[in-house]
Order: structure tokens, then sequence, then C-alpha cells
């Protein structure tokens, strides 16, 4: 009686709670996600906080200030340079973090990306969870231009029953249909009879 | 008590772990993730398990640099531990790469590292020597104990020579290559000597990308020969393949298609024929397509279709896969419906599935997910089956990340099956 109560409850709170999800959400529309920047660039940098690592990386004043300054306007009356000949150039923060200093760049993605999700290219928008793994295996270097090794094995090795992160939602109960759509794939990683073996003998409850 | 007792050397460990490492140094980055809930198994007892992930990047100002990625977990209420090393490797760079690509750099890796190269997914106990004579072009070569990515022993039984070699000519990535996989099999009874057995695969693939031509083409073709070893089918026959080719007919539209034949290695664990040969007499044959349409940038619709054969006469194993998918965001919202139909021998599952993540501010965030499967298998069994799962994820300091998940299940072998999840993360970098 009382499991059949809260099996009622349950769908009366997703309704109102996906109701009111789409009332803020029309309500909030102009505040898209963008791959910007958390903070303006002036404020995010700080010279003093980067002057052990540029030591170390021996990296010198004009590696950023490179003076590379262009005419604003064309012909003799035209001024020579931009206003802040100095500014370092857009981007010029990537030449060392995702150049010279090799530390994890999703969390360093972070550091001053608001979204790091909406940095993606193009093509992982494009069937990427199936094609990833062939294109990969091409040039896999290429992946650590913004990727960590942990990036693959968060999802092909970690086995926390609590994240489930591979499989779609109630793939528990329907599994078999798939494995014998494509076994190629289970195989991919479950490669030992015992994973089937644990659950279906009952030794993993 | 003795649960309190339990949960302590996860606490020593999470704190020792993200504040013994050298604060704040610029080439030292980690993070650490303590997971734990709770739920009942389908015997009704009570589970409490508990997962500790860390990883810690550290580049020493030679570049040498060592990765580590290691976890634990716990079920509480048993005291039962499990161990995992993912990686665990040293790199030591002979060169700093290049300026438009310097992750393109010649080093040594050395240690147990993550594989992906030719049609090797693995993971390797040995060396890896990536080469790069330009940017376009290098080699890599490989030796070491290979291990399928769910095993945790260390006994070196699958062993893995090879290399492959690859270079971009005329704008297109050439890569060929040729792995010799050895593996000693255990003997069955006391007196039976250990035997052993080896294969020889060639692999070539191409990848090239089109861009200022009308359509954009993309394609990849890959291939897998097997040239020495038991059933050697030579040059003249394909042991594995893929192949895919894209096209961009509008700038806000791709469309895609793939013919795969796959196949598990014969000297991969015996274990891996069981699973396979559970489900297949012979490799399987993959057709796939797909299209994207995105108008804009927060909306993608995806769809995509996939037909599987093998080669029985019957034709009755062949099953057949859709699923259309959109992302829709808007405002500080991202909504993600889908439907997922697949049908195999095995029998049919249909799915209806929402995903929705709002930003209530830079520091915090929620999710909902619900879904709702139709499921009627071989077994006669006919039934529906719901998931939800709710949280909200807070970030709590700059470097301190929390999530709290509660999640409800309920099919055919769970009335009501819930769960509560908490994560904790640490980053330092």
């Amino acid at each position: 009686m009382m499991k059949k109560t809260i099996l009622q409850i349950i769908p009366a709170l997703l309704i109102p709670a996906l109701a009111s999800a789409l009332l803020i959400s029309t309500a909030s529309a102009e505040t898209a996600r963008r791959p910007g920047l958390v903070k303006p660039r002036d404020k995010l940098f700080s010279h003093k906080s980067h002057l052990k690592p540029f030591e170390s990386l021996g990296v010198s004043c004009t590696d950023c200030h490179t003076f590379s300054i262009k005419p604003e306007e064309t012909g003799p009356m035209g001024r020579q340079v931009k206003e802040k000949l100095l500014k370092p150039a857009q981007g010029i923060c990537h030449s060392c973090h995702l150049g010279k200093i090799t530390i994890a760049r999703r969390q360093q993605c972070t550091l001053c990306h608001a979204d790091t999700g909406a940095l993606q290219p193009e093509s992982h928008f494009q069937n990427w969870k199936t094609r990833h793994g062939k294109l990969s295996q091409q040039d896999s270097d290429s992946c650590s231009a913004c990727h960590v090794p942990r990036d693959c094995t968060s999802c092909h090795n970690k086995q926390n029953r609590l994240d489930p992160q591979v499989h779609r939602p109630n793939f528990r109960v329907s599994h078999s249909i798939d494995a014998r759509a494509e076994p190629q794939s289970c195989t991919q990683c479950h490669r030992r009879a015992s994973f089937c073996m644990d659950c279906h003998t009952g030794r993993r409850k | 008590m003795a649960v309190k007792f339990r949960f302590r050397p996860f606490y020593f460990a999470t704190l020792f772990l993200a504040l013994s490492l050298p604060q704040a140094h610029a080439l030292v980055s980690s993070e650490v993730t303590l997971s734990s809930g709770y739920y009942q198994d389908y015997e009704g007892e009570h589970q409490v398990p508990v997962f500790l992930y860390w990883t810690l990047n550290y580049t020493g100002k030679s570049g040498v640099e060592a990765y580590f990625d290691m976890g634990f977990n716990n079920q509480l209420l048993i005291d039962q531990w499990g161990y995992f090393l993912y990686q665990a490797y040293v790199t030591v760079p002979f060169s700093q790469g290049f300026a438009s690509a310097p992750y393109r750099r010649s080093r040594i890796q050395v240690g147990r590292q993550f594989l992906s190269d030719g049609f090797e997914l693995t993971l390797l106990d040995g060396v890896q020597l990536p080469v790069y004579w330009s940017q376009n072009g290098g080699a890599n070569l490989i030796a070491g104990g290979s291990y399928a990515i769910d095993e945790k022993r260390f006994d070196f039984s699958s062993r893995l020579y090879g290399g492959t070699l690859h270079q971009k000519i005329l704008g297109a990535k050439w890569q060929a290559g040729y792995f010799q996989k050895q593996r000693r099999f255990e003997a069955e009874n006391d007196g039976d000597a250990e035997s052993s057995a080896s294969e020889g695969l060639a692999h070539a693939s191409l990848f090239k990308s089109y861009e200022d031509t009308f359509l954009k083409p993309s394609f990849l073709l890959k291939g897998q020969w097997k040239l020495s070893g038991a059933q050697n089918e030579g040059l003249s026959d394909l042991y594995q393949g893929y192949g895919e080719l894209l096209v961009t007919p509008l700038n806000t539209v791709t469309l895609g298609t793939s013919y795969s034949k796959r196949k598990p290695s014969e000297l991969d664990p015996a274990e891996t024929t069981f699973v396979y040969r559970l489900f297949a007499v012979s490799p399987q044959k993959t057709a796939s397509g797909f299209i994207t349409w995105s108008p804009n940038q927060d909306l993608r619709f995806s769809t995509k279709f996939r037909r599987t054969q093998f080669d029985s006469p019957e034709k009755l194993e062949t099953a057949n896969e859709q699923e259309l998918d959109i992302s829709w965001l808007h405002g500080k919202s991202s909504w993600m419906p889908s439907i997922f139909r697949l049908k195999s021998y095995g029998g049919e599952v249909w799915q209806p599935a929402l995903a929705y993540r709002h930003s209530l501010s830079d520091a915090a965030g929620l999710r909902a997910e619900v879904a709702a499967a139709h499921i009627e298998k071989l077994n006669g069994i006919e039934s529906w089956a719901y998931h939800s799962r709710a949280g909200v994820d807070v970030r709590l300091a700059p470097r301190l990340l929390t999530l709290a998940l509660v999640e409800v299940e309920r099919n055919h072998r769970f009335e009501l099956d819930a769960r509560a999840v908490a994560f904790l993360t640490y980053y330092l970098f």
C-alpha cells in the first residue's frame, strides 16, 4: 500500500517539476550558454601569480607582448598603431596552457572558460559517441590538444555503478536485446565471462 | 559505529591526496572524487558502495611527466574492497613538439597506459614510443602486455608488439602498421603443459577531408588483415574493416554513413570468444547512417539508424536501431529529449527520454532525467521500465564540487528501486 502511494506520488512530483523547469527556462531565455570567459581577460590574468611558471618555462615578456602591431588606418595620415599596443594577442594564454604546460586540460579550461562543453568542435556533434573511437585510433595525439588520458578511462574503464556514463537509462533490464544486436560492442570492454556470470548467477547483487 | 569506522579510510585518503600535494604548483594537477550511495539490492539487502578516484598529473621542469589514475571502492556494509589501477606511467620527452602542434612530441611512455592505435583498444603494461619527424608524420612503436580494459590483472599472458607509421600526404592522413599478438594459455588440467599462440595483423587506414569542396566530403577507410597465425587469411581477405563518409550539403546539415565488419580477435582471452559466441557465430557486419541538423548553435537535431547482420542463412539475427535526439540550449537551461528503438532477435525496446539541466548560478545547477522504456524480450517478458534521476550540483569553493542525486527505477525486476548518491570532488591545478 505504502509502495503504491509512493509510485503515484513520483509522477505527480515529476510533472510539476518539469513544468516549473520549463517556466524557469523560458523566463531566463536571454542568457545562452557560450564558451565565454568567467571574468574579463584583464581580471583573469595576474603577472604576480605567473612569475614563477614563466621563469621555469623560460617565457620572456616579448613572448606575450609581441609588438606585432598593425596600423588601424591606412595612408600617411593614418594612426600608425593600435591603442594599448602592448595588449597581448587574443588567445595568447593558449600558447602555454595548451602547449608548454601539459597539466589536465579540462580542469585548466575551467580556469577561464565558463562552459567547457560549449568549446567542443563541430565534429563532436556528428554522431561522435559512435565515431570517436575510430578517429582517435587514426590520430590519438590530436585528442591531447584538449583531452587528458583520464577522459578515456572515465568512460571506458571506470565501473562506478553509482554513475553509469556509457549505457542509456533502463539498460540493466534491456541489455539482452542490445547484446544480440551488437555483441562486438560488449566485448570491446567486457571480455571476461565472469562479467556476465556475476549478475546472472547472483554473485553480484 | 562500524559504518563510521569504515568511512574513515576514505576521509583520510581524500584529505591526504588532496592536501598533501604541493599547493598551487603550476605543473601539478590532481582530482579526487569520493562518491557514495545507498540502495537495496534485489534480495532486499542494504548496499552502501563507496568509490574513491584519484588522478595526478605532474610535469617536471625538464618536461618529464608522471600520470597516475587509480580508484578503489568498498561495499561498506560487508566491508568488501576492490582496487583499480587504470593508468600509471611516466613520459620522457625527446622534443618539445611543433609550434602549431606542441602535443606532437617524440617521447617514451613507460607503465600502464591506455592504448588506442590501429584496431587496438586496450590497456598496455609496457612501452609506447611515439616519434615525430614533422608535425605531419611519425611513428608509434609499442611493446608490452595487453589487457581488456575491464581487467585488473598483471600477468603478461597477452602480449602485443609492433607499431604504426603515419604521414600526411596530399592532405590525407595515411597510416599503416603491423602488430604481433602473442597469448599464453593456461593449462586446463594439472598435467597439461601451457600452450601459446600468436598472430600477425597488418592494418592500414586513410582519412581525407575536402573542406573547400562542394558538400565538404570527408571519408575514413581502415582495414586489418591477418598475415600469420591460425586460419591465416592473408591480404586477400579483410579480417576487420571500417569505412565512413560524411557530407555537409548545407552549413547546418551533416549526413554520414558507415559500414563495418568486426569480430573479436581469436587471441583475446578465451572468455571474449565466449561472450561473443553467446550471441553470434560469425563476424558482425554493420551499416549505419546519421543526419544532424543545427539550425543554430543552440538547437541540434540528430537522427541515426543502424542495421547489423551476421552470416547466417536465415538472417534471423538481423538487428535494427533508430534514434532521434534533440539538444536545445535555451536561456540557462538545456533540454535533451530523445527517442530510441532497437529490435534484435533478443526482442524489442523503445524508449522516449528527457534530460534537463538548469544553471542556477555560476556555482550551482539542477539536473533531471526521465526515461520510460517499453521492453518486449525473447523470453516472453513484456513490460514498461521507468528511470528517473534528479539532483543538484554546487561548487562550494573554487576547487570543491559537490553533486547530490536521487535515482528512482521501476521495472519488471524492481517494483521500486531508489538510491541516493553523493559526489564530492576536489581539484588541484
